[in-house]
């Protein structure tokens, strides 16, 4: 089809076309501007959608490396591949590493009822050890397993799962005290003497809790003394009192978080506050006194 | 009288319907609603298998009200199991589970159960371990987490 010839502008250029092409471009031009509509209406219905690029991870990044399974050879020590840890930790942080059992510590049998237990060490003499902690990367710790004896046992299959769980937290001093087998005392001066008095906790990471001593040439002696060394939280509780924890007590809490504790006295001892009160407060036998601030 | 090369009138409409509808069957898809998205990061290769490499993190950053989230959650190519993930919140309640996947494929997209209110959450995300022959267990691991929800 023929027609007169006019000027269009396209892209910036003038272009000349005729009647029949003017006639094309704006039925194209329409059918566009339809389907931009369309567009625009479609992604209006878009959630706000963010691309992979949103940050998923942290500033500090890790790859915990576990053994795939505890194989048993025979009764007694089955060493294993150890655990490890490759990445990053920012400043002022550290990994902790705790293992724990499906079925308490002990190979079930997988067709009964039957039991063996076991106990996962680091090394065949060693103590039990379920709990790690790494301040630096890489790190990593040697384990094995310590079977008991399984030879009056039916024959089959018997197994367990072992988890591993893995904290980053901050490195405080007081966190120390929260490692499977570290030793936390408190020693105080009781009714104005100082005779080594004291109150210790030893840490399960198991269970979480303490086994607690007292000690000492005073209060540590009395058979009416009360004492305690428990895991609140983040906090570990001391308390050391006569009877009970009411007027001639004194407890503190440490906040393993941040190095700081309160105090907490009875009434009979704010009355004489010179007479009682905080000596040190060690950790697996060093001095960490100054190291902690009370609130 | 209808014009040489112009379609009929009636016939527009249903066009339009027709491109809004794929349109929105594709953008379903493609923001897979209710879906979450596994890609390959790498080709598989599996070492000997007696260990297993789990990837840890301090936190996970998550976008505030909704349930779709980007994230990048590997099974290493090193590995020789499958990775089941579950994503709890503190109190264990269930945020998300993921399918299993083999080595060498991540989570880019996970769909939450519900979505988040802005904040910080401590969370613990699962690594349930299998055989890839079988679907044995094998040992798992826990990574304690904070949720950073923005």
């Amino acid at each position: 089809m023929t027609g007169l010839l006019y000027p269009v502008r396209f892209g910036g250029f003038f272009i000349f076309k005729n009647t029949k092409w003017r006639y094309t471009f704006m039925k194209i031009k329409k059918r566009i501007f339809s389907l931009a509509l369309a567009g625009a209406l479609t992604l209006g219905l878009l959630p706000a959608f963010s691309s992979p690029a949103l940050a998923a991870d942290g500033e500090t990044s890790y790859t915990l490396t576990i053994p795939s399974t505890l194989t048993v050879a025979n009764s007694g020590w089955n060493p294993t591949s150890g655990i490890s840890a490759t990445g990053t930790l920012a400043s002022g942080k550290k990994l902790t590493v705790t293992a724990s059992s499906a079925n308490s510590w002990a190979l079930k049998q997988q067709d009964g009822n039957e039991t063996v237990s076991y106990t996962m060490k680091e090394t065949s003499d060693g103590e039990a050890k379920t709990a790690w902690e790494f301040t630096t990367l890489p790190g990593s710790a040697t384990l094995g397993i310590d079977v008991a004896d399984y030879s009056t046992k039916p024959a089959g299959t018997y197994q367990d799962t072992v988890t591993f769980t893995a904290k980053v937290e901050n490195s405080t001093v007081l966190s120390g005290a929260l490692v499977d087998g570290a030793t936390i005392k408190v020693n105080f001066k009781w009714r104005g003497s100082n005779r080594g008095d004291y109150v210790q906790g030893v840490y399960n990471a198991s269970s979480g809790t303490f086994t607690v001593t007292k000690g000492g040439g005073y209060w540590g002696s009395e058979e009416r003394a009360v004492y305690k060394v428990e895991k609140s939280g983040d906090n570990i509780i001391i308390g050391a009192g006569y009877y009970d924890y009411g007027a001639e007590a004194m407890v503190w809490s440490f906040d393993t978080t941040n190095d700081t504790y309160t105090y907490t006295q009875g009434s009979t001892v704010s009355s004489l506050p010179s007479y009682y009160g905080l000596i040190s407060v060690t950790l697996n036998g060093t001095d960490i006194t100054n190291q902690l601030t009370q609130n | 009288m209808m014009q040489k090369g112009r379609e009929p009138m009636n016939r527009k409409p249903n066009i339009l319907a027709a491109f809004l509808a794929l349109a929105l069957a594709l953008l379903l898809t493609a923001c897979g609603a209710g879906d979450d998205r596994v890609e390959r990061f790498a080709e598989a290769a599996p070492d000997s298998g007696e260990n297993i490499a789990i990837p840890g993190y301090e936190k996970l950053d998550f976008v505030a009200g909704r349930t779709a989230q980007a994230v990048s959650l590997k099974n290493p190519a090193e590995n020789a199991c499958t990775f089941v993930l579950t994503l709890t919140l503190e109190g264990g309640e269930t945020l998300w589970t993921g399918k299993a996947i083999s080595p060498g494929e991540a989570f880019t997209r996970i769909t939450l159960s519900k979505a988040l209110d802005a904040g910080e959450y401590p969370a613990t995300l699962h690594y349930d371990c299998y055989t890839i022959e079988d679907n044995q267990p094998l040992n798992g691991a826990e990574i304690q987490l904070t949720l950073e929800v923005k």
